[in-house]
Order: C-alpha cells, then structure tokens, then sequence
C-alpha cells in the first residue's frame, strides 16, 4: 500500500496562508465520539497551495489539502448573512447575497473546491456582472470589511469593492480597496477597509470590471475595535464606478418587501426525482 | 464482482467490491499516494469508480474522463436529474463510513437504506473539508447503521442542480454491531415515547429511525461554529416581536450546541432554536423530509373549528378550538368523514400534540403570532401518520346528525401501504368544499388561480369567486398577475359581488395584492417595510417608529394600498385562515375598505417580512424572516396578525351536510350588500 500524503498534507497546512479559518483535523472529520473539548485545528492550507496536476514523470498528479466545511467560522462575528458562501443553497429563491446585473434574488455560478479561497464554496462573478452581499450594521460603530477576489486579467483594482447604502440620505459609499494592485502568485487579491460608522442598512457590492470572470470568497464585515484607525481611501469614483452604485441601489430598492416564490427548478426536479409525499 | 445498476437495468460499468467486514477499527477513507494517486480504501465493502464504459444508449452513466479521480472514468450526473447507484453490503450489523468525490458543482450524495417496502433511512454525505488541487471535493458520512441481516437494499443517490462529476465512491465499515442499539430499529410508541430509541433515532412511523446520518459531525472547532450559527439569528434574525419573545428560548437552544455528546444532538439544536424563533416564514428542513417514504399516508384534511355536536361527548378545549375533518380522499381516510372529529392525539388536543413536536420535527410550520394554530391544523396528515401512535375521534352520521363515542385508533399499527397501492391524495386548503366549476378535486391549487360564477349562486346573481393560494408575480405580469387581472376584468363588467376565497395563501409579491386592492380599496398609506439595519436593533418605540413611517410618507418606501377609483359598489368578501407574507399583506391593504369584510376563524398568521434561505449540502437547511413591518400608527406588524370583521368558526354540524360554514357567511353577506 502507497504511504498516505498526510505529512504532504500537514506541511502543506501549517505553511498556508494567514486565513484565520480554523479547520477539522487531517482525514475524516471529527467522529460523534469526538464530543468533548474543542480542538485547536491547523490554519487553512489556503488557496492553490498545491501546483496544478502535471503530466511531467515524478510530477505529482495532484496534491491534497484541507479546508474548513464551514468556511471561515472564525469570524463568529461576521454581519453578513453568509459570506463565505457555505450555506448558499439550489434549492434558495432568496439568499444572503443578491446577483446581476441586474441585482435579483437568482443566485448561480457557485463553485466549489480548491478554486475557492476559503472552505469549499465561492461564487463566480462574470465580466461585467456583481454580487451584492446582505448585512447589517452595528451602532456607532466603525466597521472592518474585508473579501477576496480571484482575477485572471487585469489589476486587483478592477474588482470594485464598496460598502453601499439603498436609502435616500444613507451614507455615501465607502470603498473597500485592495490591498495591493497586482494579484498574488495564486491570483487572489485581498480587500479591507475600516469604514466610519453606519446608520443605514450596509450592502456588500463588489462589481467586476476587470474583463473576465472573477471569483468571490471569505466577505467579512465585522465591528472595528474601537482603536482602529480608519483605511477607508475615497479615490475618485470613475463615471463607471457612480453609475454601478446608483444602479445596484434601484435594483435593491425594487427587491424590497415579501417575495416567496414557488419551490425553485432545483426543488421541484429532487422532488420529482423522489417521488416526495 | 457484481455490478451496480441504474433505474431500468441499466449497467453503469462501475465496479463494485465486496470484502469481508472488518472489525471496529476507526474507518480510514481513500487515501492518496505521494504522486496523488487515489486508493480505495483496502477494507471498503463497495467501491464505485466507475472504470466500465456505459452501454451507447443515451442517459447518465460512466464516461472517460483524463482528470478522473481513480481509474479513468467518472459518472456525470446531469443538471436536474438524479441516479441511483444500488449497493450490497455484508449481512451483519455494522456501521459505515460512506464517501465520494465530486468536481465541478455541487451535487447531493445520499446513502438509503430499505428494510421494508419502502425507503427507510437516509443519511446525506457532507464536505470533509478534503479537497484536491484538481478540483475533487470530498463528501463523507461516517458511523451510519446498518443493520445487514435484514436489509433489502441499499444505494447512493446522487443529484446535481447544476450537473457535477462524481467519482470514488466507497463504503467503508467503521464500527461493528456493537455501535448499534441492542434492536437498531427497535418499535417506538410515537414521538414523545421516552424509552424505545436510543441515542441519534427518532421515532417516526413507529420505528426508532437513525438520524445520525441526517447531519454532519460534530465540527472540531465547534465552539466557532456554534458562535457563528447562534449569530446568524442574534444579529439578523428581523421581526421584532418574536426577538423579544422568543428569542431568549432560541438561545437555549444553540447553548445546546456547546454541551451536545453526539451529531445529531448538536445540529438538532441549532434547528431547533430556528424553528423556536416562532415565525411564519422560519422554518428548517432537511434531506430526509425529501427521501424517507411515508408507509403509511393519510388522504384526511382537519381544520380548526366548533364540534357543535360533541361536545357532550368531550369538552372543549379551554386554551385549543376542536379539530373536526374538513374533508378525505376516497381511500386512506380511516373511514373518516368530513365533520367527524379529531379529540386527541397520542392522549393530547392535536394542536398541543403538534405543538410539542417542535424539538423533533424538522419540517415544523411556522407561525408568527403565538395565539393562532392553523398551519398546524392543516399539518396534522402528515404528522399524525409520521408521529403519532394512537388518535381519538368521534365518528357522526350525515343522515341523522347525530354522533358517535370517542374512539380510538391505533395508527402504529396501521398495515402498511405495498408499492403501487392506490392512493387518492388530498391537499389540505381550509376550504371543506370547492365553489367554483374546475377546481381540482384533491383541493391541489398550486400556482393555478380558478375563477368565475360561485356555483352556490344563480348565475344571475353574477356572484364571482377567487380561489387561489400563491400571490406570486415579479413584474406584475408573470405568474399569478394575468389570471388576477382576468378577474377583475370580468369583476368589473358586471359582477354584483365577489368572495376571494384565499383560505390558504403561501405569499408571493406584494405586485399580486395591488391588483386586488386597486379593484375595492381606495388608495392609502398601508405600512413601511423594514430590512434590519443593526445586529442590536430590538422593538421600537412606537411613537419613534411613527416618526420613522411618517418621514418615510416624502419618500419611495411606504407602501399604498388601493386606487383613486376603486369599485367599491361591489361587495369584496375575503376568505381566510391559513396565510404567511404577502398573503398577510393582502387582507391588511382591504381591511376597513367599506366594500370588503374579512371573514376568518381567528387573525392571520402575521407574517410581514420576507425571507432568506440557506442550505447545507441539501442535507440540512433554515429559511429566516430578515425584516419588519411599521403601521402608521406606530406598531410594528409580523406577529401580530390582521383580525376578522367577522370571526366565524367552521362548524361540525354544517361539515356534516355538506355546508361551508365560513364560506356560505362570505356569500349570506355579498347577498345582502350585492350591487344592484
């Protein structure tokens, strides 16, 4: 029998990136014996952190690493309903992130595995498309909001990121700007901003323009410590930048109120599918 | 080596191995060697991967793939189709770790077990969290029972909604018959039976069931997770009542979490303290309400209402209304009828029996007013066959009006239904009867919106009727829109009067209602709806929330109710009982028109919000209400239904002949306020 890669896997893990996800322990997860005191698990052993499969002799075909199945659960207190795409689900009509253009409750292009930057779920946003993630604030004070962008073409700052408000006299939009213009080795980019306090209702809006399909994982917006020191850079909004705002404002403006449509296609095929009584 | 098959015989090519069963060892999955190759697992009972070429007929099966995990194929499962891969496993009672990679989409993998006629368990398969750098996602369920010597069969399902690849499936045993009950689906008495089950089973159908499976392990780092969950509801949870109400229950409830000894336990409660957020649109849901088969269903519909003639026989209830049958399919019935009664389940008042099954039963509707209990009433088919040993009822005769003494059935003990047993369904809609020509008979609306002349009226008389469930439409023109404005169409030609009879209402948009409302209401500020705005933001103060509706007026929020000319010549009799969202909303934009009365047993459901929903996996999920509704004086509304003008009570003595008691008050009122 070949060795297991466990010690691949582990080295693999403990180099990983500084993603606060906290993961389950090589191999299975924890069985239901495993009830008592909680494990301190390995870091995330973050995106690509293995080369792409080779044909090359001696190449590895592939590498394997681990991921938390909850996602980025660290972050308890995250205000977003589900950032890290974890609980996005087929058979959802209305999910905590909204999709476009133009911005409606239809949420698709969910991937999953290693492309992915944190857990096992990301959502693909095509050229020209956005994704606006479902929030709230917390009162008087300063909020950290922070995402990854995976970009195939173009800068890091095509990926427009902001914290927007839909109501008429809201705050204006505060940009949540990448932390770097060119994208790492494996592509990602890191987003954060500490933004003043809000008294609107903040969304999440993160429009791609870089000319290409993006992918959207770990959106974090969490209370700031009150000693942080503000980030947020107000660069000169492009013309293209105001008119994307002001047109995710009306679409979430009109998905106001009661929508509860039908059970989904999704739904109706399983069901059908199994014949449910 | 056999072969495992498709519906309809189909060889899949997929090897499947069959080993000896190991001893108790903890179970080791599929492993990889230094260059990425994957292993079965030497110990694995059955082992898909798919290496034989499907047959050239068209449907899903094994195809080459260069990127397969193991070997060089795969099996495609197409977007919206499902398959079905049949297993042998050892005859020993044994516990089982069973695994499969998938690629490229998310796709439910499910393990089922049959040990009668029917699907008997289910556990789904969860990500492990491993993952390979091609794009392999291991999902894994470990510790699932079976119980050899007597099972049928057993399978994997597999099932995308965007089409997925998968690959490696195997079974691998991770405990022995010691990891099982001394009788693994020991008989049980009902759901509050306290001894029969044993740790991770439920009694359902009289059987302790294994509902272990139904959910992932116990998470390493559950502190986090816990945390995490109980926040979602803390900080965006919407409606304010229930926040106040409820929600210091709900936390008891994820505190559970923190101290749980095994799976099902510790995401039981998690769900548990969703649905104890007592909200008409919360509510949770899991893989099993999908696969488990009912082997025993019911065609009986009840609803709340007045046993006029029993109750000499058995008191009413002080806190609960009766439950009397509104009415049956022609079979399945218990010899039941409607007007005949529900006294007891399981010694209980049924709505009190149901209430209690909220710890249990995952498909618990919500209600967001905590005074009212129809959408429990109309659960009770389901319920009763699921959960309940025994029911009390009183049996009357139509011809003579006159009844019976308590009775009691066992329903434990009810044969069970062979495969392809007829079976004349009925959907429970609080309508007893149908008054329009065309309305499906099994009371099965639907999307369908059914229209025209009340058949209880002379044609004459132009008396309309609605009776439709779903107030769905996007843009005012899809979905319900056209049928509703068809009607009021014909509403307006020459209609003296018109009942809407939307008994049972599931929502929709608030596009549908505006219909409704622009035909009899004249046009008002109705109420401003809330998205929550902050993770601490509990009940307002109702002159502030007045300030806040009345700002709003200058603005685009408010939601007006009504045109400048409606018809209000036309008497508007609205039906209800059961409702949630939009269909809360529709009587609350009528209500005080001068044309309209609302004619209910009891205030609506109340819920004025909209939801979200989330999903594990498919194999668990919640649905949560994210806002609330201010009135203009200040109140805030999910919670707090909208009352009758006229409260009437189905009544056992009009069931029995045939009469609709809520329905002929509608239409005694029409009459005498009825266009001339």
């Amino acid at each position: 029998m070949a060795r297991s890669s466990a010690i691949t896997l582990l080295s693999l893990a403990l180099a990983g990136c500084s993603d606060a996800e906290q993961v389950n322990p090589l191999g299975v997860i924890a069985p239901p014996a495993d009830a008592g005191p909680d494990v301190e698990a390995p870091e995330d052993a973050g995106p690509d952190a293995e080369p792409p499969p080779q044909d090359d002799a001696g190449a590895p075909k592939r590498t394997i690493s681990q991921r938390n199945p909850f996602g980025n659960v660290a972050e308890t207190e995250n205000l977003l309903w589900d950032g890290d795409f974890e609980w996005t689900s087929p058979f959802s009509d209305q999910y905590g992130w909204l999709s476009g253009p133009p911005l409606s409750y239809a949420f698709s292009g969910v991937r999953i595995g290693a492309e992915c930057h944190s857990g096992i779920k990301c959502a693909a946003v095509k050229k020209k498309g956005n994704l606006a993630a479902i929030g709230v604030a917390v009162v008087g004070s300063k909020l950290d909001a922070s995402c990854w962008a995976h970009v195939k073409k173009g800068t890091c700052d095509l990926v427009k990121a902001s914290i927007i408000s839909i109501e008429q006299g809201g705050e204006p939009s505060a940009p949540v700007t990448a932390e770097q213009t060119q994208p790492g080795a494996d592509g990602w980019c890191h987003y954060e901003s500490v933004i003043p306090a809000r008294t609107s209702k903040p969304y999440f809006l993160i429009t791609n323009q870089t000319g290409d399909e993006i992918l959207i994982d770990d959106a974090i917006l969490k209370k700031a410590p009150p000693s942080t020191a503000l980030s947020v850079k107000y660069l000169a909004p492009t013309s293209e930048d105001l008119a994307a705002v002001a047109q995710a404002r009306i679409e979430i403006l009109a998905l106001r109120g009661p929508h509860d449509a039908p059970p989904s296609p999704a739904q109706r095929a399983f069901e059908t599918w199994r014949g449910r009584q | 080596m056999l072969r495992g098959r498709f519906p309809g015989s189909r060889s899949i090519g997929a090897a499947v191995l069959f080993a000896a069963v190991g001893a108790s060892a903890p179970a080791r999955a599929g492993s990889f060697t230094d260059d990425g190759t994957f292993q079965f697992d030497p110990r694995a009972v059955a082992r898909l991967g798919f290496e034989e070429a499907a047959p050239d007929d068209a449907g899903p099966g094994s195809a080459p793939d260069d990127h397969a995990l193991e070997g060089g194929h795969v099996i495609n499962v197409p977007k919206f189709q499902g398959i079905d891969l049949p297993v042998t496993l050892p005859q020993a009672r044994a516990t089982y770790r069973v695994s499969a990679w998938i690629r490229g989409a998310e796709a439910t993998v499910s393990f089922e077990l049959t040990y009668s006629q029917h699907k008997d368990e289910v556990a789904a398969l969860y990500p492990t969290g491993r993952i390979t750098s091609d794009g392999w996602v291991e999902v894994a369920n470990d510790h699932l029972r079976v119980d050899g010597p007597r099972l049928k069969s057993a399978s994997v399902g597999l099932f995308s909604s965007d089409g997925a690849v998968v690959d490696a499936v195997e079974i691998v045993p991770d405990g022995d018959a010691t990891s099982l009950p001394a009788v693994p689906n020991a008989p049980c008495t009902g759901a509050d039976d306290p001894s029969s089950c044993g740790v991770e089973q439920v009694c359902v159908w009289s059987s302790c069931r294994n509902v272990g499976g139904w959910v992932p392990a116990i998470p390493s780092d559950r502190a986090n997770v816990t945390d995490y969950l109980e926040n979602r509801l803390k900080f965006l949870f919407g409606p304010y009542l229930e926040r106040t109400q409820d929600l210091p229950a709900v936390l008891v409830a994820t505190d559970s979490m923190r101290h749980a000894t095994d799976r099902y336990t510790f995401w039981n409660g998690f769900l548990t303290a969703v649905r104890k957020l007592h909200d008409g649109h919360t509510t949770t849901s899991g893989l099993a309400d999908f696969v488990v088969q009912n082997p025993r269903p019911l065609a009986i519909c009840f609803l709340e209402g007045d046993a006029d003639l029993t109750h000499a026989a058995a008191a009413k209830d002080v806190d609960y209304l009766d439950v009397l049958v509104s009415h049956t399919g022609a079979d399945h019935n218990l010899g039941l009828h409607p007007g005949d009664r529900l006294v007891r389940v399981d010694g209980q008042h049924p709505i009190a029996w149901m209430r209690a099954l909220i710890d249990v039963n995952w498909s618990q509707p919500g209600i967001s007013n905590h005074s009212t209990f129809a959408e429990l009433s109309s659960t009770l088919q389901r319920m009763i066959s699921r959960y309940a040993q025994t029911i009390q009822v009183i049996r009357c005769d139509a011809a003579t009006s006159t009844c019976g003494a308590p009775e009691t059935i066992e329903i434990g003990s009810l044969p069970e239904d062979a495969p392809g047993t007829p079976f004349d369904g009925v959907t429970c809609d609080n309508r007893p009867i149908r008054h329009l020509a065309g309305a499906p008979k099994n009371h099965a609306t639907g999307d369908a919106v059914y229209s025209g002349l009340v058949m209880e009226a002379n044609p004459g008389e132009k008396i309309y009727g609605l009776e439709w469930e779903s107030l769905y439409t996007t843009n005012g023109s899809d979905g319900v829109a056209p049928d509703l404005h068809a009607a009021v169409s014909a509403w307006t030609a020459d209609a003296t009067g018109v009942i809407l009879d939307h008994r049972t209402g599931f929502g929709g948009t608030i596009l549908a209602p505006e219909i409704l409302w622009n035909f009899s209401v004249l046009s008002h500020p109705n109420d401003l709806y809330v998205d929550r705005i902050f993770a601490s933001e509990e009940q307002p103060d109702p002159a502030a929330a007045q300030a806040r509706f009345q700002a709003a007026l200058s603005g685009p929020l408010v939601q007006y109710a009504g045109s400048g000319s409606p018809n209000t010549d036309v008497p508007v009799a609205l039906l209800l009982t059961e409702d949630v969202s939009a269909s809360d909303w529709l009587p609350q934009g009528m209500k005080g028109s001068p044309s309209v009365r609302l004619f209910a047993p009891f205030q609506t459901n109340g819920g004025f919000s909209t939801r979200y929903a989330f999903g594990y996996w498919l194999g668990l999920g919640y649905i949560a209400a994210v806002g609330d509704d201010i009135l203009p004086d200040g109140t805030t509304h999910n919670g707090r239904g909208v009352q009758p003008d006229q409260v009437v009570l189905p009544k056992q003595s009009d069931l029995l002949i045939g009469k609709d008691t809520v329905f002929e008050a509608g239409l005694s009122w029409v009459r005498a306020w009825k266009k001339p």
